[in-house]
């Protein structure tokens, strides 16, 4: 673990070069005169304590209360994105940005002026009138002075604003009876974190040239709408610090390539396939071959997509999630309930303030006995492959904890932040960009005689089939991920892929029928439906064999800073007892009236109008 | 050939041939979806592309360092498709969702002309573009048959002359190392006053390469290039008002930007004048004579009277139409004339901000001379024909990836008659006598280009002044008041104007409205106006900040 604590001060001077030496050196996109870089560690915190301790001593309105608690997060990111479209670039930017957000607490740690909400909370921090606070941009050459007047202005706005949510939160008080009195801070002592990786230099005329040679794969297949191949490098650089003295300084690498396309089955059906690879750096992802050839089996299923059987009426009974799949499965069922926020006080009527969660589940079995959930937030790499979502230090500069969430099926623990609730005190240092995430899951299938090895399992499936006189079953080997399909998936479609799915609906993109003699057919795309997590208590038999499944989680609009977090799951592969999958409804959207330029054999005009 | 060998090619041969390669590769993907899509049984009776080359350097700097630094190249493509006829078609307007301005989704093209990737975007962008025009076409029909006719038999697309012409210049190469350099050394000049809370340098260089071509023969390529340089700064009075100021100079090239040395002037003087505006009293509410600035009176035109005269809204049922009945009759005093010219590119000296050949529709940018000795004569007019004009007047501009509309170019009022600017405040002071005022005021500066179109509130204006005077009648020096929005009626307005200055004020800034922003100028004589009325400015009641600002020297 890369984790440093050092509970002393001053320690930057000390162990600060070593961590920093040529660790972040990054030039401006355009030529700007200068390489310029952004101040130094020890600058950064000298800065902060300089605020933090005039606003702790000074800053204070007459007849209100005073801050008891001041946080600090600056944050130095410069993100390189490519896009491009059948081996040209339709997109190239590379742009640095620099934010600081500031949080101030008024009152008393039983209760001050959080987890409340009124009317006008999506203004605070941003209104017109008042300087902002929250991600405040700040300038990229940032030096002593000019980072101190800034952490002068948007403490003054945070602590005014938080002064006004002191009153109102103390005015709606006065008309409850409280049932929880959890109290809604808890100071504690000082701490000092470091985790920092040497950030690497990543050339853009490079990442453009694997863009070009990825898109380029689907210039062989005029027949389909559209393609992406979209590139993300976004290395991120943390400086936390808050009024108890507790400072952090942490490196967290992204890379990401993504790739969608697009067509239409002959009756008009939609047909999408994606791939993705995230690795903290370029150097960490799939070889350039290896992501060609997962570019062109991509291409090739979705041709074969064009003509596939379609399911002609529900099929209920086993599914095999396999790989990324059941990665997916996970992802959209179990993890974003693995959490608990506290309810936010709150003067609209049926506010719905808090995120779904299992916290009344706890105690209770969700998984079946053989299956064990941990979070191993930092946890790196999984046997060849690195996790994205890793993070030994949380945005609340709290070291991420390991923890054992569900034991033999029973749920224990759910992941939290410093906001303290009724069921769980404590951090386990999982603040991501301001709300409860998780960052690396690991399924953990205990001895039992349904984990088995990947052939058995494929054989027991089979076997399951013929039992219950099944015709066939059904493999599923590629589910929609939301980000994908929120994203690049829209630029690619001009928004003609509905970017929403139904509550409970996985959309099964590459679902195969496998019948008891082992033969296979991909099949076109079909939904499993009415799911929830409840559905994850018929898991029937998993594989021995696990991989590492790393993907962007929706954060949006959960009070979180950011629209999407890297997520890393090591998962099996997992049999569900009992699916139902159905066949897509509704209306589709007729063909192409002209087709597509590149095709030279007949492709029927105006054919489905 | 290989596609990627012509490239090479291509490249080879230099810019040019590249280019023309792209408009090659329009027509082409153009003709051969064109031709299916007339004969559907929604037949689309016209398809246009147009292909906007972006490449936007923004430099901006705080206090002596770079605060921000992009440089972006993008292709936006955007497609016209329209089904039906020229008489009535799917951009027909609807009574109860006026949808115009809606943006599909974003296209972008490929940054290299690749006919292969260039051709499979165009048709997928065409195809989706066809669906929601027979979409919105099937609506049209079905609202027309239960509804009286709106709008008078005027057809929903003009007939316009084909054109072919290729102007293009390279895009603009900027030296950012010593514009950076240079943006350090202006925002430097703020860096020793605390009390000025924010302040921003900022370069804009936009370099845009336009190719459109149509089904009615039109092939264009030309060029729009712009800078602007812009300084901003904000503090706020003891009292909460917020008070912020903002000098913008305008060119084609950045080496055509005034020089250094006076941009460093300009910015100590703007320093100046924020710390007399904070110590400055808050003028009551106001009803009187004021002398707006050329400047002033240029914002105060393109207001109230340039987005009155925007053609599409004499059609839009949406609208308050003020102005429709009022052709051939007097509505500003006969001294004075208010032009159009998008074809004219400096005034006294001083670059326009709304010049341009074409339009978005490709139509060439024409004068229009849309008041003429006071009396109402024409109206800013796209393809989208209103009562009693047939043809467009080349002022159908948009932003990319929305649909052109009637916007303003270069607002140029002229006067017949002129004092001198001394004279003028004479003429103030006697005017001041006559109404029994104290004083009357001055508009020096108003703050430009973030102002809403009229249509949401149509029958008022509201401008917001930077900096205003009290002029005196006993001549006791002029003095700097803060807090007050200037409002009123149009007509009245225009009626109340009663004198033209001999000097000219140019503003060149960037007009929002459905399609988009987009550069525009106005510009104008100084203008004697014998009653406005001000009413006192909504005031934030926000402190300024508690504790003295850090390092440097205490704040009060």
């Amino acid at each position: 673990m890369s984790v440093l604590r050092f509970y002393r001060r001053r320690w930057w001077s000390r162990f600060g070069k070593a961590a920093w030496a040529g660790s972040w050196v990054l030039a401006v996109s355009v030529a700007v005169g200068q390489t310029w870089r952004p101040p130094r560690t020890a600058e950064i915190f000298r800065a902060f304590e300089q605020e933090l301790q005039r606003a702790r001593s000074q800053l204070r309105l007459q007849g209100a209360p005073e801050p008891y608690y001041i946080e600090y997060r600056l944050r130095y990111q410069t993100a390189l994105v490519v896009q491009a479209v059948l081996g040209e670039i339709v997109e190239s930017s590379e742009n640095p940005r620099l934010t600081l957000t500031v949080g101030v607490r008024v009152g008393t740690p039983e209760v001050d002026n959080t987890n409340t909400v009124s009317g006008g909370i999506l203004l605070f921090g941003q209104g017109s009138s008042r300087e902002s606070y929250r991600q405040r941009l700040l300038p990229v050459e940032l030096n002593d002075t000019l980072l101190r007047r800034e952490l002068w202005l948007a403490t003054d706005a945070a602590y005014k604003d938080a002064v006004e949510q002191y009153g109102q939160k103390l005015n709606l008080l006065r008309t409850r009876q409280r049932t929880d009195t959890t109290p809604d801070f808890r100071l504690l002592p000082p701490a000092l974190l470091a985790d920092t990786l040497p950030v690497p230099r990543v050339g853009r005329a490079e990442v453009e040239r694997l863009c070009r040679e990825l898109s380029a794969v689907f210039r062989s297949y005029p027949e389909l709408i559209a393609s992406m191949v979209g590139f993300e490098y976004l290395p991120t650089q943390t400086w936390y610090a808050n009024s108890e003295g507790r400072q952090a300084v942490k490196t967290e690498l992204f890379t990401g390539v993504e790739v969608v396309a697009y067509a239409q089955a002959e009756d008009g059906t939609q047909l999408v396939q994606y791939y993705s690879a995230y690795a903290p750096t370029p150097a960490e992802l799939p070889s350039v071959d290896s992501l060609r050839r997962a570019v062109a089996e991509l291409a090739e299923r979705l041709r074969a997509q064009r003509s596939a059987p379609r399911l002609e009426q529900p099929y209920i009974g086993p599914v095999l999630f396999e790989g990324r799949a059941a990665g997916e499965l996970i992802a959209q069922l179990l993890v974003p309930q693995l959490i608990v926020e506290r309810e936010p006080l709150s003067s609209l009527p049926g506010f719905l303030g808090r995120r779904q969660s299992l916290v009344h589940r706890l105690g209770s079995r969700l998984l079946p006995e053989f299956l064990s959930l941990r979070a191993v937030p930092c946890l790196r790499r999984f046997e060849q492959t690195p996790l994205v979502g890793a993070f030994c230090i949380d945005d609340e500069g709290m070291p991420a904890e390991t923890v054992t969430l569900i034991e033999h099926g029973i749920l224990r623990q759910l992941l939290t932040t410093r906001v303290p609730t009724q069921w769980f005190p404590s951090s386990t240092g999982h603040n991501r960009a301001g709300a409860p995430m998780a960052g690396v899951l690991e399924c953990v299938p205990e001895q039992d005689e349904a984990v088995q090895e990947r052939a058995q399992l494929l054989e027991f499936f089979r076997q399951l089939l013929r039992q219950r006189g099944l015709p066939y079953g059904i493999v599923v080997r590629s589910v929609a991920n939301l980000n994908i399909m929120q994203t690049i998936l829209q630029q690619a479609t001009l928004g003609k892929y509905p970017p929403f799915v139904r509550e409970g609906t996985l959309p099964l993109l590459a679902a195969y029928r496998v019948y008891p003699d082992g033969r296979s057919e991909l099949l076109q795309p079909c939904d499993a439906v009415e799911l929830s997590v409840r559905s994850l208590r018929d898991i029937l038999a998993l594989s021995r064999h696990r991989i590492a499944y790393n993907y962007l989680a929706v954060a949006a609009g959960r009070g979180s800073e950011v629209p999407y977090v890297p997520v890393s799951l090591i998962v099996p592969d997992i049999l569900l007892e009992e699916v139902e999958i159905r066949p897509r409804e509704g209306d589709v959207p007729r063909l192409p009236v002209v087709p597509p330029p590149f095709v030279q054999q007949d492709v029927p005009a105006g054919k489905g109008k | 050939m290989e596609p990627r060998t012509r490239i090479l090619l291509l490249l080879g041969l230099g810019w040019y041939s590249a280019q023309a390669s792209l408009l090659e590769v329009l027509r082409t993907e153009l003709e051969r979806n064109a031709a299916v899509l007339k004969t559907q049984p929604q037949p689309a009776y016209f398809l246009a592309y147009q292909v906007t080359d972006l490449q936007n350097t923004v430099l901006e700097a705080q206090a002596g360092k770079l605060r921000s630094v992009s440089q972006q190249r993008t292709r936006w493509l955007d497609v016209d498709v329209r089904v039906g006829s020229y008489e009535l078609d799917n951009t027909h307007p609807l009574q109860e969702a006026s949808d115009w301005g809606f943006r599909s989704y974003p296209v972008r093209l490929p940054l290299r002309d690749d006919e292969r990737a260039l051709r499979q975007l165009l048709w997928q962008a065409t195809m989706s573009a066809y669906d929601e025009a027979a979409e919105s076409y099937a609506k049209v029909l079905a609202g027309r048959s239960v509804r009286v006719q709106e709008t008078e038999g005027v057809p929903d697309f003009s007939r316009e002359t084909a054109r072919r012409d290729i102007q293009l210049k390279a895009h603009l190469q900027l030296d950012t190392a010593l514009w950076a350099q240079r943006l350090r050394m202006l925002s430097a000049l703020f860096a020793p006053h605390p009390w000025i809370y924010s302040h921003r340098v900022r370069l804009q260089v936009s370099s845009t390469q336009k190719f459109l071509v149509n089904t009615e023969g039109t092939e264009l390529a030309w060029s729009e290039q712009f800078v602007f340089l812009s300084i901003s700064a904000q503090t706020r009075a003891d009292d909460g008002m917020e008070l912020p100021l903002y000098r913008t100079y305008f060119a084609f090239r950045a080496e055509e930007l005034p020089p250094m040395e006076q941009v460093r002037t300009d910015i100590l003087q703007l320093i100046e004048l924020l710390r007399q505006l904070r110590q400055a009293p808050v003028l009551e509410t106001y009803a009187g004579p004021a002398i707006l600035s050329g400047e002033a009176a240029g914002v105060f035109f393109h207001e109230i009277l340039g987005h009155r005269l925007e053609g599409h809204r004499q059609k839009d049922p949406n609208s308050a139409q003020m102005l429709r009945d009022l052709l051939g009759k007097p509505i500003l005093p006969p001294f004075l004339d208010v032009v159009f010219d998008p074809t004219q590119r400096f005034r006294d000296g001083v670059p326009l901000a709304g010049s341009y050949l074409y339009d978005d529709e490709g139509v060439p940018g024409q004068r229009v001379v849309a008041v003429e000795a006071g009396v109402l004569r024409n109206f800013l007019l796209n393809r989208t024909p209103i009562p009693g004009f047939a043809h467009s007047n080349g002022h159908g501009r948009r932003q990319p990836g929305l649909k052109p509309v009637a916007r303003q170019s270069n607002l140029l009022v002229f006067a017949r008659e002129r004092v001198s600017p001394e004279e003028l405040r004479e003429r103030l002071r006697q005017e001041c006598r006559r109404q029994g005022k104290e004083f009357g005021l001055l508009f020096a500066s108003v703050e430009g280009g973030f102002t809403f179109t009229a249509r949401t509130v149509p029958n008022a204006f509201n401008v917001m002044p930077l900096v205003v005077y009290k002029i005196y009648v006993d001549g006791r020096p002029d003095e700097l008041v803060r807090g007050v929005d200037f409002i009123g009626t149009p007509l009245t307005a225009f009626a109340n104007i009663v004198a033209a200055g001999s000097d000219v004020g140019v503003f060149n800034g960037l007009c929002g409205a459905e399609s988009g922003n987009i550069p525009v100028s106005a510009s104008s004589p100084s203008l004697l106006v014998s009653r406005i009325e001000v009413q006192k400015k909504a005031k934030s009641d926000e402190r300024p900040p508690i504790l003295p600002a850090p390092l440097v020297e205490p704040f009060r």
